[in-house]
């Protein structure tokens, strides 16, 4: 039984860490996704609200970019472990 | 005369000396050979158990750092998965706040959080629906 476990404890590690790796890319995926639909609803919602206001547009813009450079580096530290 | 008495001295010392030890050793090895024949033909039922509560305990404990390993690393990628998640709700409404406040600076009006079906700040839905 013990030789049994001893060589396969590599393999029983590997199934640990896979379990945990399915973790993190199901996590990443969710937050892929979820990060998709704020995104698309934050666009919309600027869309609507600078019709016809080029200044305001340029303003939700910006707002827009800092949302999407804040929303990839949360991913980026998600990815690597760290939030 | 001298000399002939030193080099059986040294002839003694020599031969007799490492004989006698070997013959030590070998009887007392004799002794506790028979003394461990003995003993094994007596206890070998009690030796074989205690063997193997041992390996089954030593096995039991390696399954059981690995599961719990296995737990503790499952869990913290959840944590760091939820801590993720909750940023993003977080960034998310801070985003629309901020969109709202400056379009009512330019006079606009926000839209209500619910309309067309939009996402109401702060929730994360899929999340929501899987828990």
């Amino acid at each position: 039984m013990l030789d049994l476990i001893l060589g396969n404890r590599g393999v029983l590690e590997a199934a640990c860490n896979n379990r945990a790796a399915l973790e993190r890319a199901r996590g990443l995926h969710q937050y892929a996704a979820q990060s998709v639909m704020y995104a698309t609803d934050i666009h919309r919602r600027c869309q609507v609200l600078a019709r016809g206001d080029d200044e305001l547009r340029a303003k939700l813009q910006f707002i827009q970019e800092n949302y999407v450079l804040d929303v990839v580096s949360t991913g980026h530290n998600l990815a690597n472990g760290y939030v | 005369m001298d000399d002939l008495i030193e080099l059986l001295a040294k002839l003694f010392a020599a031969i007799a000396v490492p004989i006698i030890g070997l013959i030590i050793i070998v009887h007392y090895l004799g002794i506790a050979l028979r003394w461990l024949r003995y003993f094994l033909a007596d206890n070998w039922p009690y030796l074989l158990a205690g063997g193997g509560a041992i390996a089954v305990a030593i096995a039991v404990a390696l399954l059981l750092n690995l599961w719990v390993r296995q737990l503790l690393s499952v869990w913290a990628v959840r944590r760091l998965n939820r801590q993720a998640m909750r940023t993003l709700d977080e960034q998310y409404r801070a985003a629309v706040l901020q969109v709202d406040r400056v379009a009512m600076e330019h006079g606009r009006a926000p839209r209500p959080p619910d309309l067309d079906g939009d996402i109401v700040a702060g929730q994360s839905q899929i999340e929501g629906g899987q828990q």
